[in-house]
């Protein structure tokens, strides 16, 4: 986009605007799928399973279809399919076998939601227990118990390796240079193994899904789904219905974080409403299910040793990642490959061998979460670096500056030579550290048991989407020159399309009032973007838009060069007005050219514009089968986080007094949301790193599947003080420069928070949550004498 | 809170305008009817199919039971259906901070301020699980309850009230109706400690009162352990020591094992933190209340 032409400065872009959809939210107007509803629609109940892992001998719901206002009882029987976004390997409803407490086995659909819930207390289904396995090391054993015996037989994309004959999901290996010959170099060699926990992405709406399938075919469906494009090709794919008769429409979502990207209970739904006699159904999750019966994010434990020279460079980084993607793995086989890949982070390491591997148990499924791969593999990562400096006896701040990868220069883990425009990784660091202000832990001389002290930790992320994802977008005029804006890329909070609407504004020079972006996508009304993941939207669909703008300014000119007698070379579009170069006093409002111009006699040339825009990733790849080997992402965002901690000795107490944050996104299109952004993903990685984890009791059912006992992180608990800044190197070929974002700004908090503790205590904490419990018993293990000497002086403060 | 459900089961919904007006409907449906005074915890359970109401009677309505009085001498009186913020408010207006302290302390750190607009004192006494804060904070003070029903009035203590971990001295045709916390005496002072960085509820709580009298000693010490035990619990042995206490210092061993050996018993694992953690986080809120009592 052209700067424009009053003074050279934007109107819009670079501005704090609030969001666009601020006012309907607050105000508690906006719509969600959970407030739809379709006259003479039915209500879907589920029920689930009572065992990790048994076969189905029988389903005897005689009595529950006698429930006044109950319909119909389905089981997994009458809709034998498997869906999935990577690897088909879930089912609709349990066929045969439960695979985990929570597994839908039947269904219950009724005409008013309390019926529905009444009859599923009166299902009985008998079962044949089978051996479960609740952890990865037991589902890598030899003779481990299969969950899923038909693996081979699964519809999966070429970019996935699971393993037929046993518990792997995906199998992902990432090779560069020798690492034997590495480790043989490295005078030092740090070791860890980490574990965190399952956790929720705890969005607001519970998943929800009203679906009807109507006597002609068609499917019609609404949903709080992140991507409606992935959601109608999966359904097409998985019941074999062209996408052409499927229409999935997405309202305001209430949360996603991941959580509802590929797939969600859409083909359940739609295979109820056919089987209840063509009847809109509505499936809504409660809380509770939302924990044990729909998909969560995995856990994971991991194995590292990582070689430097005494010098502090790395010479030599080995990882092992082990995902539990448990029952089943249709999104969490990218995850294990995407943290394959991305294993070296922001550095330059010549020898690299990461093997990472999603693994099923007989627990919840899970999926995507907010830079998948980047938060598990930067947590571990980014500790063996702070590990690595205490070793040497180096300044981590120094040691990271030393290994950094140079755009222009280095080779990334996947051996792709970083581009020159990839963004500036030594002044983030440097920023950070500057904002952190990098001192040396102190102890709190009111309160010597209270420990201050700063971390830090970097990180880098990409999109991680199919080498050919695909975009769209459309700018179509109103007769008062007002702007319709469809994009397919949805918005549940972060803010892309208010920056779209900024860049129409900006093009045409018209005030923002005047573009429009509606709530609503639809596969019908919305042209196609692949998914609302990754950081992609503002990337991928702000480029689309921009061949847009450029295609609508082009139509614009050519009707105004007919109305105006003028070369279309010699127009231009500012201020709601085209104009001829040189002579700003002949020009014609947009109004007069947007439906076509019509001549004082009447007469009229041109027609309504619409505007049309692509993108395509272009030059990314698939990855070697055999090293991991190629170009995985559109772009690399850095950045990275800094805390200021402070910790009680005594009691294990853990309060964030200051979060930094700085990433270079090349182009700050909206420093407001953008900060919003930041500070949303910081509070997000500090829960995860202290409060968050899903507890399994021993039958492997989940113990606290709600907010008060999975404790997310509430306002009291975030930190006063935000330094946040945006680097801008901009990216040649991004919208105006820019790069996405939206996930980065979680994944180095964890691992910040856990070196600032290290830092202050030389305690290494390598598990999530860093929970009070943890933390002293982790004191009172590796430091007694620093438990004692804060006890002595609590003593000392009483007397 | 743990259940599938998104509905309410089927219930019918009554708002009586008189205390008589309750009762006859208490007398007329027995165990059928529940009352409701916030309706946070009834609710919620009922949500979770954890209690069967085919009556809610929402007490709300009923004008006698909204008050709190504050005289010398006789101390504070809470009607049954007054809001922890109401009650926080009137000890702030009234300038009964001090006195009332740990009550004070205790309201503040009850969940968060939409929560406390809605819920009741009473309510939560009468729900008495260890997570609420109610019995454990009348526990410090000198408390009674007033309980009504159609045939005559009861006074008790909130120990005997609280039989165990959700039981409760209340029969299907009374209520609850006021909440009676006794003056303190000259020189009395009082804190309240919650440690609840993993839940949303305590994990273990403390109460602790005592007398001063000059100087930083402490005599009549009271010492309540909540949460982290089914129902409010009296460190008696503890109490007795640290008001014989004359040098805390060389005392400070001899204390926490009493602690240790009084409060032991009572303490379970439970999956957000050990028994071993626990108790290691009552010593310590033991010691930071006795710091506080000394310092005030």
């Amino acid at each position: 986009m052209d700067k424009p032409h009053s003074g050279g400065e934007y109107r819009y872009i670079g501005k704090r605007i609030p969001p666009l959809d601020a006012y309907e939210k607050v105000l508690g107007a906006a719509e969600y799928t959970f407030d739809l509803e379709i006259p003479g629609m039915f209500h879907v109940k589920l029920v689930h399973s009572e065992y990790a892992h048994a076969r189905i001998k029988s389903i005897d719901y005689s009595k529950a279809i006698r429930v006044p206002g109950v319909v119909s009882v389905i089981t997994g029987r009458d809709i034998p399919y498997r869906v999935g976004i990577y690897v088909g390997d879930r089912d609709l409803l349990a066929i045969d076998k439960v695979l985990w407490i929570g597994h839908p086995v039947a269904a219950v659909v009724a005409e008013n939601l309390r019926a529905a819930e009444k009859a599923t207390e009166l299902i009985e289904v008998e079962y044949d227990p089978l051996e479960p396995v609740f952890s990865v090391e037991e589902a890598l054993r030899e003779n481990a118990p299969i969950l899923h015996e038909n693996l081979d037989k699964y519809r999966r994309l070429p970019a996935f390796n699971p393993k037929p004959g046993t518990n792997i999901a995906n199998y992902f290996k990432l090779v560069k240079g020798d690492i034997d010959k590495g480790f043989a170099e490295a005078d030092t060699i740090v070791r860890g193994r980490f574990k965190l926990p399952y956790i929720s992405h705890a969005y607001m709406e519970p998943q929800v899904v009203i679906a009807w399938y109507r006597y002609s075919g068609d499917i019609e469906i609404w949903s709080s789904a992140q991507s409606p494009f992935a959601v109608r090709s999966l359904l097409s794919l998985s019941l074999d219905i062209p996408a052409g008769k499927i229409k999935v429409n997405v309202p305001y979502i209430g949360g996603g974080f991941g959580g509802k990207a590929g797939l969600g209970w859409e083909a359940l739904a739609a295979m109820i409403s056919r089987h209840v006699g063509f009847k809109p159904v509505k499936l809504m999750l409660s809380r509770a299910e939302q924990f044990k019966s729909a998909p969560v994010v995995p856990g994971m434990v991991a194995e590292a040793e990582m070689g430097l020279s005494r010098d502090g460079r790395i010479v030599a980084y080995r990882a092992k990642f082990l995902f539990d993607s448990g029952a089943f793995a249709d999104y969490t086989v990218n995850i294990s490959r995407t943290a394959g890949y991305a294993c070296a982070g922001s550095y330059d390491i010549p020898n690299i061998l990461c093997e990472s591997y999603a693994v099923y148990t007989n627990k919840v499924p899970t999926t995507a979460l907010r830079g998948f791969g980047h938060p598990e593999n930067h947590f571990v990562l980014e500790h063996m670096i702070d590990m690595a400096a205490r070793e040497l006896d180096q300044d981590p701040v120094k040691i990271r500056s030393r290994n950094l990868l140079k755009p222009g220069v280095s080779t990334t883990g996947t051996g792709v030579r970083l581009r020159e425009d990839a963004g500036n990784p030594q002044l983030v660091l440097e920023r950070i550290s500057d904002l952190l202000d990098w001192t040396t832990p102190e102890v709190d001389p009111e309160r010597p048991w209270v420990i201050r002290s700063k971390g830090i930790a970097l990180s880098v992320k990409g999109p991680s989407q199919p080498p050919n994802a695909s975009s769209s977008a459309i700018v179509k005029f109103n007769e008062d020159a007002s702007v319709d804006v469809m994009v397919g890329t949805s918005n549940f909070g972060q803010g892309t399309v208010t920056g779209l609407a900024m860049m129409v504004a900006e093009a045409f020079g018209i005030p923002l009032e005047k573009v429009h972006v509606k709530p609503l996508r639809s596969t019908d009304a919305s042209p196609y973007t692949w998914q609302t993941v990754g950081s992609r939207g503002l990337f991928t669909d702000g480029l689309a838009l921009l061949e847009a703008i450029e295609d609508a300014k082009r139509k614009i000119k050519k009707i105004a060069s007919q109305a105006l007698k003028v070369d279309e070379d010699h127009l231009e579009i500012a201020d709601g007005k085209v104009y001829v170069v040189g002579k700003p006093w002949i020009s014609i409002p947009l109004e007069k050219i947007v439906m076509g111009y019509q001549f004082p006699d009447g007469t009229s040339v041109g027609g309504p514009v619409i505007g049309v825009g692509r993108h395509i990733a272009g030059l990314t790849t698939y990855l070697d089968p055999e090293t991991g080997q190629g170009n995985p992402t559109i772009f690399y965002t850095f950045g990275g986080t800094g805390v200021e901690v402070e910790i009680n000795i005594l009691t294990g107490e853990i309060k964030v007094l200051k979060a930094v944050q700085v990433y270079d996104i090349g182009k700050a299109i909206n420093p407001l949301l953008l900060e919003g952004q930041a500070i949303g993903g910081f509070v997000m990685g500090m829960s995860r790193a202290l409060y968050e984890r899903i507890i399994f009791d021993e039958f492997g059912s989940v113990a606290n599947p709600n907010f008060s006992f999975y404790y997310v992180a509430r306002a009291k608990d975030a930190p006063d003080n935000y330094l946040i800044e945006f680097v801008e190197t901009p990216q040649m070929d991004g919208p105006l420069g820019s790069r996405g974002v939206g996930e980065n700004v979680m994944i180095s908090v964890p691992v910040a928070i856990a070196n600032a503790i290290y830092r202050a205590t030389g305690v290494s904490i390598k598990e999530l949550p860093i929970t009070p419990e943890r933390l002293v018993k982790a004191i009172r293990e590796q430091r007694p004498d620093l438990f004692e000497q804060a006890f002595k002086a609590y003593i000392d403060s009483m007397v | 809170m743990s259940s599938p459900y998104i509905t309410l089961p089927e219930f019918k919904y009554l708002r009586p305008k008189t205390l008589d007006e309750a009762l006859a409907i208490l007398d007329r449906y027995g165990e059928d009817a529940k009352i409701m005074a916030g309706g946070v915890a009834l609710l919620s359970f009922m949500k979770e199919r954890l209690i069967e109401a085919k009556y809610v009677v929402d007490i709300k309505g009923v004008r006698e039971l909204h008050y709190i009085r504050y005289s010398e001498g006789d101390g504070l009186r809470i009607g049954a259906t007054v809001t922890f913020s109401e009650i926080e408010d009137y000890i702030l207006q009234r300038g009964l901070v001090q006195r009332f302290r740990a009550l004070y302390q205790g309201i503040k750190k009850l969940s968060d301020p939409v929560l406390r607009n809605r819920s009741t004192l009473a309510g939560n006494v009468v729900e008495a699980l260890p997570i609420v804060d109610g019995p454990c904070l009348l526990s410090v003070f000198d408390s009674e309850l007033k309980i009504v029903s159609s045939s005559g009035s009861r006074v008790v203590s909130v120990s005997e009230f609280i039989s165990d971990e959700g039981f409760i001295d209340l029969k299907p045709n009374e209520i609850v109706v006021e909440i009676h916390i006794k003056d303190p005496p000259k020189g009395f002072v009082s804190t309240f400690r919650k440690y609840n960085p993993v839940t949303e509820f305590s994990m273990v709580s403390v109460g602790m009162s005592a007398i001063r009298e000059g100087g930083r000693d402490l005599r009549d010490v009271k010492c309540v352990l909540c949460a982290a035990t089914p129902k409010p619990v009296r460190l008696r042995r503890f109490e007795d020591l640290v008001s014989r206490v004359s040098d805390l210092r060389s005392s400070i061993d001899e204390l926490l094992s009493s602690v240790e050996s009084e409060a032991a018993g009572f303490i379970q694992d439970d999956p957000y933190a050990s028994r071993e953690f626990k108790l290691h986080i009552a010593k310590m809120l033991i010691l930071d209340s006795l710091k506080e009592l000394r310092s005030l």
